[in-house]
């Protein structure tokens, strides 16, 4: 029996080890606790009974073992971690009904599926334990393990893995649930009150008019909006409650830090969430889905529209801001890979005021385009400046289309969404004047809606999307990415509006 | 040739196999899906 004990405590301790491990990404030092009492208690429990023959002991050693098997080793090992590393991906790699397993960093599932096959050996050392002990407590031998007709354990071993599977694959199926009273549920997830709160209203307004021009759909839309505010953690809140409270059945938002924050609650709900996001890595291709020009989409228009108009050489004054940062470093690769130099580079911090000087030495070097982007107010006191400096061959990316003072960008252009539609524009502006329309947002926020509305299950629906024709133009998607791509349009401040250089 | 003495080594070499398989599927799964998190872009988009 004391081999056994001795094996099955082993067993006890290095699964421990693993849970330990697996657990430190959820929990983090907490993890350490959890491994001392798995590692701690049933060391105690099997001292005790070896020292004592306490049935009490016993009892608990074997059930720390039970929680251990059950507990860590089949619900967080096998259902949570094994299950959709192999039959989640395979599954998703065969059909979109399935989504692609959302899977945690490499030692976080390794050390899953490694508490798992722990386990196993927890639960076969425990069953040689239970019977040396009743063969010792009858007087007997313990009965040496033979093995057995192996391959009638092999061929139960496999069945039993395909009933837990098909039981997995059964789960994992996204299946569309039509409400009960006909209406659907989507939620808007913007900010409506601060800096965001222009272009939430915004976004607000298009998803409003996309759920207007439906005709004849199977079901009523239920526009719910979620007031998310600036606080991360109070945007959760707002967002669990929408999902748990109001029980939207998809969600539509926009801006990216945002983005990050209802992505995992829309995963685990398993819901669609579309989001006017530039970060692609929040698109995973499972529920949530980005739809706007990349940073790179929008490099590479820029510089065509560049080399069109033959410019040769530019200077960069760029506010030290992150998605900015996306669009410069997009710039300069694109840049330096069709051989353009820049003459100048300067990028400001949001607490400058004065951008003479460096106006000045941007001019002294010569350049054909002042690449500027910045936010508002920098932006407007750059435009200031430049116009006082009579500066008027400036490019930017989507910048000028926010801009409190279009005036001051008059002849500017710059690359932002493209608008198949010119039409749709004035449509949204003699409905809701006074509102204003964000060109990067509002017509994917439109389309992201009908892309929701126009599958049974939006879900499915949306993974299957290869190329979708919408006001944004045509957005193409790869199988399996959660990233659509489009291609930007050039636009023109013409009359202090925006305009759109291929209709001029 | 005892077919116990070979149980460790096929033991060893299964639960090998499946967590090479599973470091393969884990990292081309997290690289399709977007990889690193970027820098949230803010409050343009």
């Amino acid at each position: 029996m004391h081999t056994y004990a001795r094996r099955s405590l082993l067993s006890v301790i290095v699964t421990a080890v693993l849970i330990t491990v697996n657990h430190l990404y959820p929990l983090g030092t907490r993890a350490l606790g959890l491994g001392a009492v798995l590692v701690v208690a049933p060391t105690a429990l099997l001292w005790w009974f070896r020292n004592t023959r306490s049935r009490v002991a016993f009892a608990g050693y074997l059930l720390m073992n039970l929680w251990i098997v059950v507990g860590f080793g089949l619900i967080k090992g096998l259902w949570k971690s094994t299950l959709p590393v192999f039959v989640g991906t395979l599954l998703a790699s065969i059909s979109t009904s399935f989504p692609r397993p959302t899977l945690g960093p490499v030692p976080f599932e390794l050390s899953g599926i490694l508490t798992f096959i722990g386990s196993l050996f927890v639960l076969y050392y425990g069953y040689r334990l239970v019977r040396a002990n009743r063969d010792a407590a009858a007087g007997a031998e313990p009965e040496k393990p033979i093995a057995r007709r192996p391959v009638l354990w092999a061929a139960s071993a496999l069945v039993a893995f395909a009933v837990i599977a098909s039981a997995y694959a059964f789960t994992d199926q996204d299946r569309w649930i039509a409400p009960a009273n006909g209406v659907v549920k989507i939620g808007v997830i913007v900010p409506a009150s601060g800096p965001y709160a222009i272009l939430g209203n915004s976004f607000l307004k298009a998803v409003e008019m996309a759920r207007s021009d439906l005709r004849g759909t199977k079901y009523q839309y239920e526009l719910v909006l979620v007031d998310i505010g600036l606080d991360l953690a109070q945007a959760r809140t707002a967002i669990q409650r929408a999902i748990t409270d109001e029980n939207v059945d998809a969600i539509v938002g926009g801006i990216s830090r945002f983005g990050q924050v209802t992505k995992p609650l829309a995963t685990a709900a398993r819901i669609p969430h579309t989001c006017v996001c530039s970060v692609t890595s929040i698109g995973d291709g499972a529920y949530t889905f980005t739809n706007i020009p990349s940073p790179d989409a929008e490099a590479v228009q820029w510089v065509q529209e560049a080399q069109r108009r033959g410019i040769r050489q530019i200077a960069l004054l760029t506010q030290d801001y992150p998605s900015i940062h996306g669009h410069v470093t997009a710039l300069k690769a694109e840049l330096a890979r069709v051989g353009l130099p820049t003459t100048y580079v300067k990028e400001f911090a949001d607490s400058v005021t004065d951008f003479r000087s460096m106006i000045a030495q941007a001019r002294a070097s010569n350049p054909d385009v002042y690449f500027v982007e910045a936010l508002s107010p920098q932006l407007e006191l750059l435009g200031q400046q430049l116009f006082e400096a009579k500066i008027r061959n400036i490019a930017s990316v989507v910048a000028p289309s926010v801009t409190q003072r279009p005036e001051l960008f008059e002849g500017t252009w710059y690359t932002d969404s493209d608008l198949r539609d010119i039409g749709f524009k004035q449509r949204f502006e003699k409905q809701y004047p006074g509102t204003r329309f964000a060109t990067h947002m509002m017509p994917y926020a439109y389309d992201d809606f009908n892309m929701i509305v126009r599958g049974e299950n939006p879900a499915v629906y949306i993974r299957n999307i290869a190329t979708y024709e919408g006001t944004a133009g045509t957005v193409t998607k790869a199988p399996g990415s959660g990233n659509f791509q489009s291609r930007p349009a050039v636009w023109v401040i013409q009359n202090a509006k925006p305009a759109l250089l291929s209709q001029q | 040739m005892n077919r116990r003495t070979h149980t460790p080594t096929i033991l060893a070499l299964l639960i090998a196999a499946v967590l090479a398989g599973a470091y393969v599927i884990v990292a081309q799964n997290n690289a399709a899906m977007g990889g690193a998190v970027e820098t949230p872009a803010g409050l343009l988009h």
